[in-house]
């Protein structure tokens, strides 16, 4: 809160940026470029951000989540032992407010837990111990399940939560990326939000990000089933720590200003203005959008206002819908000095790295497709992205650490393309940079 | 060894038939039960069908129910906005479009305003290109096939003339599926519906290895190109064909059981039979070792009487030689029988048939003992008189058994003092006594081998019992029959036939 405070008082100061902050959520308009070069059309990037306090624990909303587990076959062994105890230890954290449901999937779902409220803990623990592994892939039944199971309590609880844990190519039905991520998109209507465990180096990714990115959930690459645990609780605390749901942006621009593309999010631009919906805002978690812009000429001296963001949400602490705005200015000046001085660092970095995470995404794609050589130079591009964005805004950790990262990505490509282990890595980590999810981020070793 | 083979083939024919028929019956039951099974279960799979079918239409309709309203909700001219909110907020609208006669598509706006969008207007082109002239006010669905992804869209026309639409969120109704299958599948089946390329969409369970579904249907009427297999775990009408199949399986049963019995009690008949054929051997043993005994025994005797010359005079000596004489011939008839025995229970007596005059060969024979038979105080009456009879015969075979019979009669009818021999107008030869007569049960079984049929008859005279089944056995090697009859008046009638005449 002092943070936010602090820095809307010195955007206020700087003119450049207006900002409020209300019960939790606030909503900050920044562009590249406080200042912008008189009379000269151009780019204009506008970083949007939402920002959410966080939630003291004692006054968490209440949470209906659905652990959906692959047990299929190749669980086999210490992967399943360690998937029961993680999701074990999820149950062991919510309480008699909560709602929990478990479904283990094969060739089919099976309700193992249904939904109900977390009061007998031991006997549900006992129920997902016995758990064991058979069978084929129907992660889409599986998925389907857990969610009918939240919806016995629809309305009942603030935050809706799947979580789905596989290892696995799912094999029995709808099993595209492409279906998977209308799912999530469906469940996002519905205010469900599935964030995926990718466990070992076998699970579709493509397919595990897609429905997490549609329905606005996390994604995790777990390569290790030791590390099952720790994801889960992360995922657990993000869960129990909800700001705000049903966040919807709308984000209207000033004359002169015409939005074109969204960097690194997948949003609507009708008629000049940009809307975006997430599921939900987790406390202390800063979401951003990127939004570029066509840029008219401006005359020296004049101030414009470039955008104006309105962020309505629900409180699940009181279930009330409420509004934010923040609104971003620009000035004109001849002094391209004064230009280069007004940049803003975060911008122009998160937009860089925004968009090595779209040719991330590109290079798999060209990698599937066999073109090595292209893939390879979208790599290096990244890498020289990184590199001369520090040119502009100076030396910065996280931008040469994500020149580190491009540059072990690349290396990791070899005849055959990337590795199993690095193509997951890579997928989860340009998901988790455009969804800005903020815990147990892939640490590429 | 002939005994022995003899069982082995009773045996063989007792088992291969009752394992023959066991099998048959095995593959009836099975046939029986894989038909009445698969009948029910293309019945009982028919019913789980037409649940999926009715299952899957009511969610699409469902879907498709929800999308109208949803459509329907909107303004004749609505403001793109709020076509935007219909795919952002309904969960069965995928996306909403707006065309006008004209301008074409309005909504979404030229190239999409979201990536989403963009894909839409790729993927029905063709058509947004064809236009929707047959709009009506009624909503109109049409399924759609993008490679082998299914969708639908639907559309209606609006007051001012345009046409509103949307497309179907696929994966709404396909995430309701599961369910659906589940409570058809029950616990009595395994289901799968499968894309047009033969791939599993949904499942509700581990589906049999290596068998074939009792019953594949199109999903047409509701999902183009997609089918639903169905396995029966466990048939709805169980016992009806449990009892069907209970039914066959005690009738085969009752059958083996039968066969079994018939094979125990032929088992025990012949074991019976194999006893008193050695008991009959062991008497033939005996009765053989006597009928030596006897001649030889009066042959030494005499031989002494005369090597010590403790004959008187002549007539004696006369009388001894005499003696030696008959019981040497006597001996030779036994021995000849035995031999001719021997190489009739091996088939080995070869037969040589020529044309003969019947009359002729018995007068021969029977003459040949009549010396014999006065001895034994019979009278012998042979009527042979008349045309030549010309049969094809054995020469020998029918002297023997003329012989043998007239032997028989002299050994078991010497109280009726006669015996007839002719050659009938048929031209068979009849031997017949007076003597005590063959019981009727007998009258076969004095045919059988060591067969003497009244045991007090049988001690009284000796015998072999070879006779009469060595002559039955020549008469019927020659093509003929040798049968025994009740004689009118009284004794015993043997008539040897030749069936084919000349």
């Amino acid at each position: 809160m002092k943070n936010t405070f602090t820095g809307f008082m010195l955007a206020a100061a700087a003119a450049a940026m207006v900002g409020t902050t209300l019960a939790g959520v606030s909503c900050r308009v920044e562009p590249d470029y406080s200042v912008r070069l008189a009379d000269k059309a151009g780019d204009a990037y506008v970083k949007v951000t939402l920002a959410a306090d966080k939630v003291a624990a004692a006054n968490r909303p209440s949470v209906n989540l659905s652990i959906v587990l692959d047990r299929s076959g190749s669980m086999h062994g210490d992967k399943i032992v360690k998937a029961r105890e993680a999701a074990c230890e999820a149950i062991n954290r919510l309480d008699a407010n909560d709602i929990v449901s478990v479904v283990a999937y094969d060739n089919r779902s099976e309700v193992i837990i249904p939904a109900q409220h977390v009061t007998e803990k031991e006997a549900l623990v006992a129920r997902v111990k016995a758990i064991e592994p058979r069978g084929s892939t129907a992660l889409f039944d599986g998925v389907a399940a857990g969610a009918a199971e939240l919806k016995k309590f629809k309305g009942k609880c603030e935050i809706s939560r799947v979580l789905l844990l596989s290892d696995g190519q799912a094999n029995v039905g709808p099993s595209s990326a492409e279906e998977l991520g209308r799912y999530g998109a469906l469940l996002m209507k519905e205010g469900i939000a599935v964030s995926t465990v990718g466990l070992g180096v076998d699970y579709n990714e493509d397919l595990m990000t897609r429905l997490s990115q549609k329905s606005d959930g996390n994604s995790y690459f777990v390569e290790k089933s030791d590390d099952l645990m720790r994801v889960f609780s992360a995922e657990l605390g993000d869960v129990l720590s909800v700001a705000a749901t049903k966040v919807a942006l709308k984000v209207s621009f000033g004359v002169g200003f015409t939005p074109v593309a969204l960097i690194g999010r997948d949003g609507r631009i009708l008629d000049g203005v940009v809307s975006i919906d997430l599921n939900q805002l987790y406390g202390g978690q800063e979401k951003y959008v990127i939004v570029k812009c066509d840029a008219a000429p401006g005359s020296v001296g004049s101030a414009r206002e470039i955008a104006k963001a309105e962020v309505s949400y629900v409180d699940p602490r009181d279930e009330k819908s409420k509004t934010v705005t923040g609104v971003g200015t620009v000035t004109y000046s001849s002094d391209s000095a004064a230009v280069a001085a007004s940049v803003n660092k975060s911008v122009v970095r998160e937009r860089a790295l925004n968009e090595n995470a779209m040719r991330t995404e590109e290079a798999l794609k060209l990698a599937d497709r066999g073109e090595f050589k292209a893939a390879e130079e979208l790599m290096r591009r990244n890498y020289s992205n990184s590199m001369e964005v520090q040119g502009v805004i100076g030396r910065d950790a996280l931008l040469e650490a994500d020149a580190d990262m491009q540059m072990l990505n690349s290396s990791n490509m070899n005849s055959a393309g990337y590795s199993r282990s690095a193509r997951k890595s890579m997928r989860t980590q340009s998901y988790q940079m455009m969804n800005q999810q903020q815990n147990e981020k892939v640490k590429f070793k | 060894m002939k005994r022995r083979s003899h069982i082995s083939v009773a045996v063989a024919m007792l088992a291969v038939p009752t394992l023959i028929f066991a099998w048959v019956a095995a593959e009836m039951i099975a046939n029986d039960i894989a038909f009445l099974s698969a009948r029910s279960a293309e019945k009982d799979a028919a019913l789980v069908e037409s649940r999926v079918s009715a299952g899957f239409a009511a969610c699409v309709d469902r879907a498709k129910h929800a999308a109208e309203t949803a459509v329907a909700s909107v303004s004749a001219n609505p403001a793109a906005d709020a076509l935007a909110e219909l795919s952002r907020r309904e969960p069965y609208v995928r996306n909403a479009f707006r065309w006008v006669q004209g301008r074409g598509v309005v909504y979404p706006v030229e190239r999409g305003a979201t990536q989403e969008e963009r894909r839409f207007l790729g993927r029905y082109v063709t058509l947004f290109e064809e236009g929707f002239r047959d709009a009506s006010r009624e909503f109109t669905w049409k399924s759609w096939f993008e490679g082998d992804r299914l969708s639908f869209v639907g559309w209606r026309k609006t007051a001012d003339g345009s046409v509103i639409g949307a497309e179907l969120e696929t994966v709404a109704f396909l995430a309701e599926f599961p369910s659906v299958l589940s409570g058809a599948a029950g616990d009595g089946f395994v289901l799968e519906v499968r894309d047009g390329s033969g791939g599993a969409l949904f499942k509700t369970g581990e589906v049999p290895e290596k068998k074939a579904p009792d019953a594949v249907f199109a999903l047409s009427s509701v999902l183009p190109h997609r089918t639903l297999a169905v396995w029966r775990t466990r048939p709805l009408g169980s016992e009806v064909e449990g009892l069907g199949a209970l039914a066959a399986t005690v009738a085969v049963g009752a059958v083996l059981f039968l066969l079994f019995a018939a094979g125990a009690i032929m088992l025990v008949l012949d074991a019976r039979r194999e006893r008193r054929e050695s008991e009959q051997k062991t008497s033939f043993v005996s009765n053989v070792s006597h009928e030596l005994k006897t001649p030889l025994t009066s042959i030494r005797l005499c031989a002494e009487m005369l090597s010590e010359g403790r004959a008187k005079d002549d007539a004696a000596r006369e009388r001894y030689l005499d003696v030696i004489t008959r019981e040497s011939q006597r001996l030779a008839r036994l021995v000849d029988n035995v031999l001719d025995f021997g190489r009739l229970e091996q088939n080995r007596r070869k037969y040589d048939i020529v044309e003969a005059d019947l009359r002729e060969v018995v007068r021969d024979a029977a003459e040949s003992q009549r010396s014999r038979v006065e001895d034994a105080g019979m009278e012998l009456a042979v009527d042979v008189a008349g045309e030549p009879v010309m049969r094809r015969i054995d020469r020998d075979a029918v002297s023997q058994i003329v012989v043998n019979l007239i032997d028989n009669a002299v050994k078991y009818a010497a109280e009726g003092r006669r015996i007839d021999v002719k050659v009938d107008a048929d031209g068979a030869v009849v031997v017949a006594d007076r003597g005590p007569g063959i019981p009727k049960r007998d009258r076969e079984r004095v045919f059988e081998r060591f067969y003497r049929c009244d045991d007090s008859l049988a001690a009284k005279s000796s015998g072999s019992g070879l006779g009469l089944s060595i002559a039955r056995r020549l008469a019927e090697g020659m093509g003929g029959s040798l049968a025994c009859a009740e004689r009118d008046g009284g004794g015993a009638e043997f008539k040897l036939s030749f069936g084919g005449g000349r």
